[in-house]
């Protein structure tokens, strides 16, 4: 399965972010420039699990307020800055479905259906990529967290477990037990 | 959370429209709002003590005021009453 590049930084960039955040740390206003390199990203996240374009651009909004309000607190360990804009963005997205302004939405294209199909070792046919959709809805939310990550967001394993918190191989190993369930609620309906 | 909304083929948003969202300065704003909310804000302290002062000074010359007419009706009312004393 091929990956979004998106993600993945060089050394040289990482250590310009570091640069713009330690200035951003001490003046707000220059923060423009990671505003500016994230902003989509985190937006498509936000927007990827709802399906309320305002609300998405009003909770992304927030995002970059509470990332700005607490930078003061932001160590850098290595990673991308993203990883921790998306931490605050999965915290107010889940904020909001709790508070019932958003309703928790599966955004997904056939292809990705084609790619778990794959992975699960199943037929690519019509009736089977229905049942798929019914039961990815069954899975909780943990395990739809990384499957939408894995093949909806083609994430890799060490972005999937920077935005997680927990080790890459531990990514890999959780995303393999989501597909084992998924495959597994997948057999019972057929 | 409430049963999850599948969404198949969504029209997907162009980085253009996106990007075109972008407000920084309007976070800024609502940062600098945050960081420096109203009552920490030195005119505040000016608008609130003077209003504070302005409340006290209504207050105590109304106080005054209204002692002072009850004190006129208090010897209006002694007046009166030795005025109808001396008559009987």
């Amino acid at each position: 399965m091929t990956v979004n590049p998106m993600f993945h930084q060089t050394t040289q960039r990482l250590e310009e972010e570091l640069s713009w955040i330690l200035r951003a740390q001490k003046n707000p206003e220059s923060f423009g420039p990671l505003y500016k390199k994230y902003h989509e990203q985190i937006f498509r996240y936000i927007y990827q699990r709802m399906n309320d374009e305002e609300l998405a651009f009003d909770i992304t909004s927030q995002v970059f307020i509470k990332a700005m309000t607490n930078l003061h607190k932001y160590e850098y360990r290595g990673v991308p800055f993203a990883s921790w804009l998306y931490r605050i963005a999965k915290s107010e997205l889940y904020q909001s479905f709790r508070n019932k302004k958003a309703e928790r939405t599966v955004n997904l294209e056939s292809y990705h259906l084609t790619d778990i199909m794959e992975d699960m070792e199943e037929e690519d046919l019509e009736h089977q990529k229905s049942n798929l959709l019914l039961t990815l809805v069954k899975l909780n939310e943990k395990d739809l967290q990384l499957i939408e990550m894995r093949f909806f967001e083609k994430r890799s394993f060490k972005e999937i477990g920077e935005i997680l918190e927990i080790t890459e191989n531990n990514a890999k190993v959780k995303t393999f037990r989501a597909l084992e369930k998924l495959k597994h609620l997948f057999k019972n309906k057929s | 959370m409430k049963q999850k909304q599948i969404i198949l083929n969504r029209v997907a948003l162009s980085p253009d429209f996106i990007q075109k969202r972008q407000d920084f300065n309007s976070i800024l704003t609502r940062v600098e709002v945050l960081r420096n909310p109203t009552r920490k804000r030195p005119w505040f302290f000016g608008a609130a003590g003077f209003s504070s002062i302005a409340i006290a000074a209504f207050s105590l010359t109304n106080n005054v005021l209204i002692n002072e007419k009850y004190e006129q009706k208090d010897t209006l009312k002694a007046k009166n009453t030795q005025h109808v004393v001396e008559k009987k």
